[in-house]
């Protein structure tokens, strides 16, 4: 379908994408991708999220044919795609650097791709007009982009995205280039957007606290496998290994080896100062560091297993002071020496009592 | 500005600006004044004698024939030099080791000297024994140029063939570095702007001209007036390969103010040549400035 065919004005499709067995091979022996498989709902807010060359660039750039796929297929709503040409896949896609064109005015960086697609030129003008009201340019519409800072800039490449009404955006971390305060403003615009199309978003960042707001779907990668696919709950909740449970979260989890074939970790935020109701365990803890956040203050504890971060609503405890942590049983999570979580329930009660026995 | 610094900018630029009144500034306005005398040399005396070298100069036919040679060699110099550079440039434009040996390959002839690739060059446009004659003649189209009434060229000793000998040399010459400067342009172009292109589904055509040609404009402008200038100042390949002949067929300016200088010793009438030069290089160049230094996208 070409763009043209369809109006503006939350009507633009959605879609969805898979990925079957795709693996990507850069110089022959570079391998980014193995054996991907991975499913994005049509409409939704999905996030690919993880440390750098984990390879979520890489997934979304093949998505968008940007990136030869070395083996495997993806599908855009159930159609091969993986041999299309990136113009006719009905995707728009937003760059970390904009990308825009800069001897361009805002206007004519919005036009060139609709004159491609040889949509008729009042049409052209109804498109421009709309989608530069949207993103609350229009007075900068015969501007040339250096006259416009970052913020805006990025704007003028998803007015730029919507005109061409896909039915799939891709983000290569989007906002990375702006400052703090114009992002977390860009954020909230995004979702916005995302509600009023409908259209499947596929996002990629590698700041955990964006995945976490944003996504409704949050894809966790390393080493070019998807380790854990969920809702930003689900993922923080119950991690199913200690790469999740350390990289979700704001610190991660404290993890650390209990024995030779096993580890335990705990939220910063399930230590307490004082015993709560119920089991716990207990443990010794000088303080290192002390981050006042507002609301909450953030602890380093140099405790028997090392360093473990602490997060609580009191701000009291000073550095240098040693205290008894309190984490109850049920925060704790175990995980198998090569990472998985330990999914069998008898298992999970051995360390349990193991990891109690210590701490008796 | 405050005093002091204002002060202190004239004191840190005064070596430059020393060295420029001196090889710049001083010559020039010694070439205007000794284009208004008359310079005797047996006598050394200089004497005014107004416009006088402006009048013998313009009412010469074989000055005005060099003039349009200059010009003549200027426009097809820098359009075609350019243009080929242009497109050498978007196909060398890859790191592969064939395309740097023909980078390579192409940039060459801008580092030899001039005066020895001359004498290789008349060796190869010799009508008899020359390598172009036969390749024309092995490859058959000399056999084809035959039917047309053509006979075999004569290059650089034919009145119709030796200027534009000369350009063809130039081009030669001048082309490695022409694409050098457009590769590395090139080079400094975001690859997500072609990918943004690809993704607004521009063909190859679209993207050369809406894409390509303006993010490169910069480096086509530098090249546009320094082709200008240098093709005016040509004189090494002049007198090497032709002398200005025949018949003065191929005479350039800055080879015609050699010639009436330094073998005639008509100072004046040189000095006037130089003047002359120097007004249509600077006028060309301020139009280009005029005409299209708005159209050139800085980034």
């Amino acid at each position: 379908m070409l763009a043209s065919d369809r109006r503006y004005g939350g009507e633009s499709g959605v879609a969805r994408i898979e990925f079957h067995n795709v693996t990507k091979v850069y110089d022959g022996k570079n391998r980014v991708i193995e054996k991907l498989n991975l499913k994005v709902e049509e409409g939704s807010f999905t996030v690919l999220v993880g440390p750098s060359g984990c390879g979520k660039t890489t997934a979304l750039r093949m998505i968008a044919g940007l990136e030869s796929v070395t083996e495997g297929r993806i599908f855009i709503d159930g159609a091969d795609v993986t041999d299309r040409e990136p113009g006719k896949r009905d995707i728009a896609f937003v760059f970390q650097n904009y990308a825009i064109y800069p001897h361009m005015t805002v206007r004519q960086n919005i036009e060139f791709g609709l004159e491609n697609a040889r949509v008729p030129g009042a049409e052209r003008e109804e498109i421009v007009g709309s989608v530069l009201e949207m993103v609350g340019l229009q007075e900068y519409a015969n501007s040339l982009p250096s006259k416009l800072s970052g913020g805006q800039r990025q704007r003028v490449a998803l007015a730029r995205a919507v005109s061409k009404k896909p039915r799939v955006f891709l983000m290569d971390e989007p906002l990375s280039n702006l400052d703090a305060k114009l992002r977390n403003q860009m954020r909230t615009e995004l979702i916005e957007l995302h509600q009023k199309l409908g259209s499947t978003f596929v996002f990629v960042t590698h700041d955990q606290i964006e995945a976490m707001t944003m996504g409704q779907q949050l894809v966790i990668m390393d080493g070019g496998k998807v380790l854990q696919k969920g809702t930003p709950r689900e993922v923080y909740a119950s991690p199913n290994c200690v790469f999740t449970a350390q990289f979700i979260g704001d610190p991660g989890m404290n993890v650390h080896p209990l024995g030779d074939e096993a580890m335990f970790g705990f939220r910063p935020r399930a230590a307490r100062f004082s015993a709560p109701e119920g089991g716990f365990v207990r443990m010794g803890g000088r303080a290192v560091t002390r981050e006042i956040l507002g609301a909450d203050t953030l602890y380093c504890f140099k405790t028997p297993y090392g360093r473990d971060m602490v997060k609580s609503e009191l701000d009291d405890v000073a550095p240098g002071d040693e205290v008894q942590l309190y984490i109850p049983v049920g925060a704790f999570a175990f995980f198998e020496k090569d990472g998985r979580r330990v999914a069998d329930p008898e298992r999970e009660r051995t360390l349990m009592e193991r990891l109690r026995s210590r701490h008796e | 500005m405050s005093r002091r610094r204002f002060n202190s900018a004239y004191l840190l630029t005064l070596p430059a600006l020393a060295g420029s009144a001196l090889f710049m500034i001083y010559p020039i306005l010694f070439a205007v004044w000794l284009s208004f005398h008359r310079w005797d040399m047996l006598s050394d005396t200089r004497r005014f004698v107004g416009a006088a070298n402006y009048v013998r100069v313009f009412s010469n036919a074989s000055f005005l024939q060099v003039l349009s040679n200059s010009c003549v060699y200027m426009a097809l110099m820098t359009t075609l030099s350019v243009a080929l550079a242009l497109l050498l440039a978007l196909w060398l434009n890859e790191n592969s080791i064939v395309k740097n040996l023909a980078q390579s390959a192409v940039f060459t002839p801008h580092i030899v000297s001039m005066v020895s690739v001359g004498i290789l060059w008349m060796w190869i446009m010799e009508p008899d024994i020359g390598l172009l004659n036969y390749i024309l003649d092995l490859s058959g189209v000399q056999a084809l140029l035959a039917r047309f009434g053509q006979e075999k060229i004569m290059w650089l000793e034919s009145e119709k063939s030796a200027l534009f000998s000369l350009v063809f040399i130039g081009i030669w010459k001048s082309l490695g570095y022409n694409a050098l400067i457009l590769i590395a342009g090139l080079q400094s172009l975001p690859k997500e702007i072609y990918e943004s292109a690809r993704l607004d589904r521009a063909g190859r055509l679209r993207t050369l001209f809406r894409i390509t040609i303006p993010l490169l404009s910069p480096s086509l402008f530098f090249l546009l007036i320094v082709n200008v200038t240098a093709s005016f100042q040509v004189f090494d390949s002049v007198h090497v390969l032709t002398r200005g002949g025949p018949l003065n067929s191929s005479n350039m300016l800055v080879h015609w103010i050699y010639q009436t200088g330094f073998e005639f010793y008509r100072i004046g009438e040189a000095s006037v040549g130089a003047v002359v030069l120097m007004l249509i290089a600077g006028g060309v160049t301020y139009a280009n400035f005029k005409l299209l230094s708005r159209r050139v996208h800085y980034r």
